[in-house]
């Protein structure tokens, strides 16, 4: 690194010798000269012209530490990690005759306004959403939790595209070892770029062929300080608007902030509706077509009269009724996601009226599948996290297939299937799907106990500082 | 071999009762009635208070060497190559009630059911879907059970409940009409229900707590289980005449058929069905303990757990080809009734001694 402006000019001009928006200026303010480099795409030019020149014009020969009036101000004498800084939107200047850069933080940034969620919304409740900023984000967080206790580490992850990732977590509740493991994780990823939250949910979660979600997905603040308070850890990424909370469990999947605004009764109803819902999910197409194909008898005469007047010209069999209606409302709803918002009104009105109606009249499908599938749908859609609902309506095609050819026993083989499968699934060592046996372990999960109960932190994530309240409501006595 | 975690004494007390409860309960109160009569519930408790001896036995055992499972000291009691044999014999043993377990459930399955879908299908998923959680550690088995405990509550309470359809409880008198001959001969045939509680001779190092504890867990598990077997003899003593159980190959679910909700006709179907639960927890603790046991022939452990495991499947699998009739499969049934009492008390009674002789364990352990 030379003291010299203009060699340092020449170095930097090699360097970024293709790019056009790079712009380098040589001042000579009363005898002193400077060297002042950027990017104009980056920098913000109000910020430059009032914080870095007009001080530098009035006091050209004090140090320049003294005298330039923006607080995230860092030097370098390397040439090579100044120009990375000039890329990440900092102001390079250098007095001639010293030989350091001074880096100066007068980027641009443009960023939409903090608005209200919109994949997770709730009736009672925050109305904060992240955005793409991360520093915003962050700031959102610093907000909620003021305490020396919270900690924010940041990452940069991507070769090329420098990502910048920070976790947070409560320091005295969170358990080291996890902090330790997605440290080493996050370490080794070596990627050229990083897509949150997909692509760093991908690299960092542990079964690769799970088809249940592991990391909770989550716009809201309010919901990431909750889940930081069990001890678990929050992943912010820049450019997404959403945070990757880890380690979770199966049941946080069933949980929606809103069980904790409404009062313990209600919550837990809600939470017992949406784990029906989840049942009923998976297993109700799977269970009248098995009624319809294998076991009649199990419902009232009466009521299989009914079902046979409905499927009395049907030409499809069960099987094929089924996976086809299926298939058709997983169309409307791909379709409506990807659609503009008039547009996707269009297509609801057609799937729902024409092609519900018709497909009824023209005698391809009962009247009771139609039913089913739309409870099926609706019921899929209680699901808090849009991760877990996806994954169990996938669920539901195998059970339709093989309680057509198995009945009941193969609905309930598959049943157990999925809670073998979920009970031999680990999610950063923790088991991922605990059985709600005892009730300490309801508290949370089955149920939503009132909040005087919930004394205890969760075991799995806070294991070194269990106690979360002591004598709550202690003005009664 | 990866070293097993701990479970808790609840996963204990889950995981013994799933493994004790399996498909005798469908036909227990028929079996009895032609050895005990009136008297079957007193051959079950009787039979529940010699399995609680048996308890105390593999506790007694097991507490002589308190950091190892069966598998790995039993070769310290007899010496190494016997000790290897013994195992083996367990292995083959628990694979082998594994498979009758299986095949009876599906006998039941298809006799009430499954007439025309061939014998083979539904064992194979049985099978499979056992096998694969065989192939999980100890405290994944618990976290299953613990889901599937859900299963015998509900059954327990439809069982119990069905006795608001009129029952004679005359039936039950006279106690001990032809004296304590019968009981006796039924105390046999009710302990094979009882077996599954050997699972705390692979167990007994794993479960948190003291000594005392495990005893006490599994004295509960034992209760709850003679319980649940007594309900069900006394509802199907008192429902039905003696002449009737002789007949009935599995009352339960006739009793069953008599509930009349109006949603659901058939409430035994449903009931067999998710019976698949409750014989399921067995099967599958019976294919990890022989898995293991085969894993422990040598000291440092022969081949994976797995492999092990979807070779005692594909052995069941081959079996399943060999038991067609219902002949075949009670007898089968009544020879693994009699290795069962040689495993889980004879066995177990014959290390005890040796090992008190001999005085090994106490100081290496």
């Amino acid at each position: 690194m030379d003291s010299s402006v203009a060699v340092t000019e020449k170095a930097l001009k090699e360097i970024f010798a293709e790019q056009s928006d790079f712009q380098t200026q040589r001042l000579i303010l009363d005898g002193a000269e400077f060297g002042l480099f950027y990017f104009d795409t980056l920098i913000d030019p109000y910020q430059v012209q009032e914080f870095i020149l007009k001080p530098l014009q009035s006091r050209p020969h004090e140090a320049i530490r003294d005298s330039i009036t923006i607080i995230d101000l860092t030097e370098s004498t390397d040439l090579a990690a100044a120009a990375q800084a000039a890329v990440d939107g900092k102001t390079l200047l250098q007095r001639n005759g010293e030989s350091l850069l001074y880096l100066l933080s007068a980027d641009l940034k443009k960023e939409r306004a903090v608005n209200i969620p919109t994949n997770e919304r709730v009736l009672r409740g925050g109305n904060e959403a992240f955005i793409e900023n991360i520093d915003t984000n962050l700031n959102l967080m610093r907000k909620l939790i003021t305490s020396t206790e919270f900690i924010i580490k940041t990452y940069t992850i991507g070769k090329l595209s420098r990502t910048k990732v920070a976790v947070m977590y409560i320091k005295s509740v969170a358990q080291p070892s996890f902090v330790e493991e997605l440290d080493r994780r996050l370490n080794d990823i070596d990627i050229d770029y990083v897509e949150a939250p997909g692509f760093l949910s991908e690299l960092i979660h542990d079964n690769k062929f799970s088809l249940f979600p592991q990391l909770l997905v989550t716009e809201r603040p309010d919901r990431a300080r909750a889940y930081l308070m069990e001890g678990k850890i929050v992943i912010a990424t820049s450019g997404s608007p959403d945070a990757l909370i880890l380690p979770v469990s199966f049941w946080a999947f069933l949980q929606s902030p809103e069980d904790y605004q409404n009062g313990w009764l209600l919550g837990t109803m809600y939470r017992l509706l949406r784990l029906a819902c989840l049942i009923l999910a998976i297993g109700l197409p799977a269970f009248y077509v098995s009624v319809c194909s294998f076991n009649p008898q199990l419902l009232p005469i009466n009521f299989v009269n009914t079902l046979q007047s409905s499927l009395k010209y049907v030409t499809l069999p069960p099987l094929a009724e089924a996976l086809s209606m299926m298939l058709l409302l997983e169309l409307l709803k791909e379709a409506t996601i990807r659609l503009p918002s008039p547009i996707g009104q269009t297509v609801g009105v057609v799937g729902g009226i024409v092609i519900g109606t018709v497909v009824v009249q023209s005698n391809l499908v009962s009247n009771t599948m139609v039913i089913i599938v739309a409870l099926t749908a609706v019921a899929s859609f209680t699901l808090p996290s849009y991760e877990m609902n996806s994954s169990i309506r996938i669920l539901s095609y195998p059970a339709v297939v093989i309680s057509a050819y198995f009945g009941l026993y193969g609905l309930a083989i598959y049943f157990m299937m999925i809670i073998i499968y979920l009970c031999r699934m680990s999610s950063m060592g923790i088991p991922y799907f605990t059985p709600p046996f005892s009730f300490s372990e309801t508290k949370d999960t089955l149920f939503r106990a009132p909040i005087e109960n919930h004394r205890k932190r969760p075991a799995e994530t806070a294991a070194g500082n269990p106690t979360r309240l002591r004598s709550p409501r202690s003005w009664k006595k | 071999m990866k070293k097993e975690e701990q479970i808790t004494g609840r996963q204990l007390l889950t995981m013994a009762i799933m493994a004790q409860l399996g498909i005798e309960v469908l036909s227990l109160p028929h079996q009895l009635a032609e050895n005990a009569g009136r008297d079957t519930w007193l051959s079950v408790l009787l039979s529940g208070l010699t399995a609680q001896v048996g308890i105390v036995l593999l506790w007694w055992l097991g507490s002589r060497y308190p950091t190892r499972p069966f598998y790995a000291y039993s070769s310290q009691i007899v010496g190494r190559p016997l000790g290897a044999f013994v195992n083996l014999a367990y292995g083959c043993y628990y694979a082998f009630s594994g498979f009758v377990v299986t095949a009876l459930y599906c006998n039941t399955l298809k006799r009430w059911m499954f007439v025309i879908t061939p014998d083979w299908m539904i064992l194979m998923m049985l099978l499979l879907i056992c096998g694969y959680a065989a192939t999980s550690s100890l405290k994944r088995l618990a976290f299953i059970s613990q889901s599937f405990m859900l299963f015998p509550v509900i059954c327990f309470l439809l069982i119990a409940f069905s006795c608001l359809y009129g029952m004679e409880t005359r039936n039950l008198l006279p106690v001990l009409s032809e004296g304590w001959t019968p009981v006796m001969k039924g105390i046999y045939f009710a302990f094979s229900a009882y077996v599954g509680y050997d699972l705390l001779l692979y167990a007994f190092p794993y479960v948190k707590g003291g000594k005392r504890k495990v005893l006490g867990i599994m004295s509960l598990a034992n209760t709850c289980t003679m319980l649940f077997y007594i309900v069900v003899s006394l509802i199907c003593t008192t429902m039905f005449g003696q002449k009737q159980l002789l007949l009935i190959p599995e009352p339960i679910v006739f009793i069953l058929k008599n509930y009349k909700v109006e949603m659901l006709q058939s409430l035994d179907i449903l009931f067999l069905i998710f019976y698949v639960c409750i014989v399921s927890a067995t099967i599958y603790v019976y294919f990890y303990l022989s898995a293991k046991s085969f894993q422990n022939l040598s000291k440092k452990g022969v081949g994976k757990q797995s492999v092990w495991v979807w070779v005692i499947v594909a052995l069941c699998l081959l079996g399943s080809f060999f038991i067609d009739e219902q002949h075949d499969l009670t007898q089968t049934s009544s020879f693994q009734d009699k290795l069962s009492i040689l495993f889980v008390v004879g066995l177990p009674l014959l290390l005890l001694i040796i090992s008190g002789i001999r005085g090994t364990g106490r100081r290496s352990a």
